[in-house]
C-alpha cells in the first residue's frame, strides 16, 4: 500500500512560474523515501504540499488513499521537523512535546506517559525542564523529533533536518535516524540537497532537478544505473566523469552515444606507479591490466587529496581533467605521469539529450 | 575586569558631564514639585527661592483631599486608563496578528488607512465627535473618555512589525500541533512580544493617565472628570492659588506613573534580554 501518492501535481506561483511540473509519485508505507536535488529543484515545496503548508494548484495528493488538498496540516496526520528546528522558545522541552497533543485533546496520563517514553528514545529525559535556548544544537535537533514522533503520525516529514549541525554530529544524527526509523517503522519523508544522506539513509531516493523527477529508485539503483547525466553527476563522490564522445580515445560505442561517463572509483592503473606507503617506504601500487576496447589514457596527476583509506586524485589527460580515487593503496605523488584505464563495463552511454544509452 | 582602574579620558569625562547635566533637566522640575509641596504659601512665593522647605508641610496634601474630590477623580482615571488598556488589548493585538500573518483582498488599503489616522490631529475631529457624543447623551460617562482610545493605530503598527519578524516556520510548527489562531496568539506570539507589548502598554497608560484635552472636554462635572482635569481645576480657585498644594495634587497625579514606569520598566529590561536569549 502507497502511504502518500502524487498525482499529476504541479504548482504554481503567482508570477506564473512553474515549481513542480506534472508530478506522480508514490510514496510506500514504511519506506524512508528522500527528495534529493540541487536548491530550487521543488524538492521542499514537495514536502510542504504534503505538510499542507503549501496549497495544490493542480492534481490530488494522497494519504493513506484519502484526498487531502483540502485538509488542514493539523488533520493530515503528518509531523514535520524544520531545518531550523523551530521549538517554541516560550515553551519547555516538555511544553514543546507536549503543545500538539494537548491540541489533539489527548488524555493528561496518555500524554505524560508519551513525553516519558520519547524524551527516553532521543535521550532528552533529563533536560524536561529546559527551555530551547538552553540547549545545544543536536539537543534541539532530538527535541524537534521526539515533538513530531510523540504524535504518532503516518507520515515523518523532515525538511532538512541535519544541515545546521557540525560534520560529526551529522553522521551520528544519520544513523541514528536509521535506527528510529527501523524502529517505528512509520514512512519518513526527507529532503536535503546532500547525496550523502540520501544514499547512506533511503529506502527509496527521488531525485528532482527544476521541479522535475530525474528518477526514482533505491539508492544502489540510482547510483549504478542512472538514468540520465545529471542523476549520473549528482550521486557519488567526487562527481562522474563525464566527456564528449569524439574527444575520447576511439572506443568501440553505439552510434547514439553522445557523452560518455566514467566514476572515479572504476579507474585503475593500468602499470604499477612508485608511491609511498603511510610510513613512508617507496612502495608500488597495485595495476590492472586492461583488455581490449577498454578505455586507456595517460595521464599527469595535478591534485591529491588524502582522505584516510581513500585517496582522491585529479589527473591532467589529453581530453581534460580526470577525477579518480584508490583505496588502501600507496600515495602518488603530485605530477607523477600515470597509465589509467577503465573497464569497458563500467562506461555509461548518453545520447545527445543527456539521456541513458544501453548498449 | 581585565583592570581595576578607569582612565579618565577628557572624553570620558565628557560624557560623564553631559549625562550629569541630562539627568539634572529632567530631575530637577520633579524635584522643584516634590520640594514645593512641602513648603509654606510663603516659601514658595520668596526671592531668592530656597531648595527645600525650612520645615516639611505635610498638611499640604490634606488640603488637595479637602479642595477637590481627589478618590473620585483618582477612581475615574483608573477606570478609563485600565479600560482603555483593556479594549486595546482586544483590538490591537488581532489586527496586528491579520496584517502581519494573513494575506486578504484590501489589505494594503486597510493597513494604509490604518496608518493615516496617526497622521490626522485629535484637534480635528474633537468637535464632530463632541458632537456624536452629545446626540448620544453621552457627555459626562465614562464610554466617551474611553471609546475613543479603544484602538490604536500607532500600537497596531508597533505590534505589526514586531509579528511580521516571528519566524514562519514557528507558525507552521503549530499549525502541524493542530494549534488553532488563538493559541498561537496567546502561546507564540504573545510571549515573544513582551517587550513590544509592555512598551506599547506603558505609553498607553501614560498618555491616557496624562490626557487633559479630552476629558476637559466632554467632562461638565465631577461624576467621570479625571485627576489631570480636577488638578488643573484648582487653579480656578476663588481665593488665589495656592501653590503649595498645587503641587502637592501634581505629586498625587504623577505618583501612579512612576509606580507603573519602575514596575515594568524591571519587565522591559527581562524582556529584552528574553530576545537576545533566543
Amino acid at each position: 500500500m502507497s502511504a502518500i501518492e502524487l498525482h499529476h501535481v504541479r504548482k504554481i506561483y503567482d508570477n506564473d512560474v512553474a515549481v513542480i511540473e506534472d508530478m506522480n509519485l508514490e510514496i510506500s508505507d514504511g519506506s524512508f523515501t528522500v527528495l534529493v536535488g540541487p536548491s530550487g529543484c521543488g524538492k521542499t515545496t514537495t514536502l510542504r504540499m504534503i505538510a499542507g503548508l503549501e496549497d495544490i494548484s493542480e492534481g490530488d495528493l494522497l494519504i493513506d488513499g484519502v484526498r487531502m488538498n483540502d485538509v488542514d496540516p493539523g488533520d493530515r496526520g503528518v509531523a514535520m521537523v524544520f531545518q531550523n528546528y523551530a521549538l517554541y522558545p516560550t515553551m519547555t522541552v516538555r511544553g514543546n512535546i507536549e503543545f500538539g497533543l494537548i491540541n489533539a485533546k489527548v488524555p493528561k496520563d496518555e500524554r505524560d506517559r508519551r513525553i516519558e517514553e520519547f524524551s527516553r528514545i532521543v535521550g532528552l529525559s533529563d533536560y524536561l525542564d529546559r527551555r530551547p535556548s538552553q540547549l545545544s544544537g543536536g539537543q534541539r535537533q532530538r527535541v524537534a523529533l521526539a515533538r513530531a514522533m510523540v504524535k504518532h503520525p503516518k507520515v515523518f516529514l523532515m525538511d532538512e533536518p541535519l544541515s545546521n549541525l557540525d560534520a560529526k554530529l551529522r553522521a551520528q544524527m544519520r544513523t541514528e535516524l536509521i535506527a528510529l526509523h527501523q524502529r517505528l517503522g512509520t514512512t519518513f519523508v526527507y529532503v536535503t540537497h546532500d547525496q550523502t544522506e540520501a544514499m547512506s539513509m533511503a529506502t527509496k531516493i527521488v531525485l528532482m532537478n527544476n521541479g522535475r523527477i530525474q528518477q526514482a529508485d533505491e539508492p544502489l539503483a540510482i547510483y549504478g544505473d542512472p538514468a540520465n547525466r545529471f542523476v549520473a553527476q549528482f550521486i557519488g563522490v567526487p562527481t562522474m566523469n563525464v566527456f564528449e564522445r569524439g574527444s575520447l580515445p576511439v572506443l568501440d560505442l553505439p552510434d547514439r552515444a553522445v557523452w560518455v561517463g566514467f566514476r572515479p572509483s572504476r579507474v585503475l592503473f593500468a602499470e604499477r606507479v612508485v608511491g609511498s606507503s603511510p610510513s613512508g617506504e617507496r612502495e608500488l601500487t597495485e595495476a590492472h591490466t586492461p583488455e581490449h576496447g577498454d578505455l586507456i589514457f595517460d595521464a599527469a596527476i595535478s591534485i591529491r587529496e588524502i582522505m584516510g583509506s581513500e585517496i582522491v586524485y585529479q589527473a591532467r589527460a589529453g581530453f581534460g581533467d580526470v577525477s579518480f580515487k584508490t583505496f588502501n593503496q600507496p600515495q602518488v605523488e603530485v605530477g607523477t605521469r600515470v597509465r589509467l584505464c577503465v573497464d569497458f563495463a563500467s562506461l555509461y552511454l548518453f545520447d545527445a539529450d543527456e539521456r541513458r544509452v544501453v548498449a | 575586569m581585565a583592570s581595576g582602574k578607569t582612565a579618565f579620558t577628557p572624553r570620558r569625562v565628557g560624557r560623564w558631564v553631559a549625562n550629569a547635566l541630562i539627568v539634572l533637566v529632567f530631575f530637577f522640575p520633579f524635584f522643584w514639585m516634590a520640594s514645593s509641596s512641602l513648603k509654606t504659601l510663603g516659601e514658595t512665593m520668596q526671592f531668592p527661592p530656597s531648595l527645600l522647605p525650612a520645615e516639611p508641610q505635610w498638611d499640604n496634601y490634606q488640603a488637595v483631599m479637602d479642595s477637590i474630590p481627589f478618590w473620585r477623580y483618582l477612581l475615574n482615571s483608573l477606570v478609563v486608563s485600565l479600560s482603555v488598556l483593556v479594549l486595546q488589548a482586544l483590538t490591537v493585538v488581532p489586527a496586528a496578528y491579520a496584517f502581519s500573518q494573513y494575506d486578504f483582498k484590501g489589505k494594503g488599503i486597510l493597513f494604509g488607512i490604518t496608518l493615516v489616522t496617526m497622521m490626522v490631529p485629535a484637534q480635528l475631529v474633537f468637535l464632530p465627535l463632541f458632537v456624536m457624543f452629545a446626540r448620544w447623551g453621552m457627555i459626562n460617562s465614562y464610554a466617551s473618555l474611553i471609546l475613543p482610545f479603544a484602538t490604536s493605530a500607532f500600537n497596531i503598527f508597533m505590534l505589526r512589525q514586531t509579528f511580521n519578524q516571528m519566524p514562519r516556520e514557528l507558525v507552521e510548527a503549530a499549525r502541524l500541533d493542530h494549534a488553532s489562531e488563538l493559541k498561537i496568539i496567546w502561546h507564540l506570539f504573545l510571549p515573544m512580544a513582551k517587550a513590544t507589548l509592555v512598551t506599547c502598554a506603558l505609553l498607553t497608560f501614560i498618555s491616557t493617565w496624562n490626557d487633559y484635552f479630552w476629558p476637559l472636554v466632554l467632562t461638565t462635572n465631577d461624576t467621570v472628570r479625571t485627576l489631570p482635569v480636577g488638578v488643573a481645576s484648582m487653579r480656578a480657585s476663588e481665593n488665589g492659588i495656592n501653590y503649595q498644594v498645587l503641587m502637592a495634587a501634581n505629586v498625587l497625579l504623577t505618583l501612579p506613573i512612576l509606580v507603573v514606569y519602575g514596575f515594568a520598566n524591571k519587565h522591559i529590561i527581562k524582556a529584552f534580554s528574553y530576545i537576545g536569549d533566543k
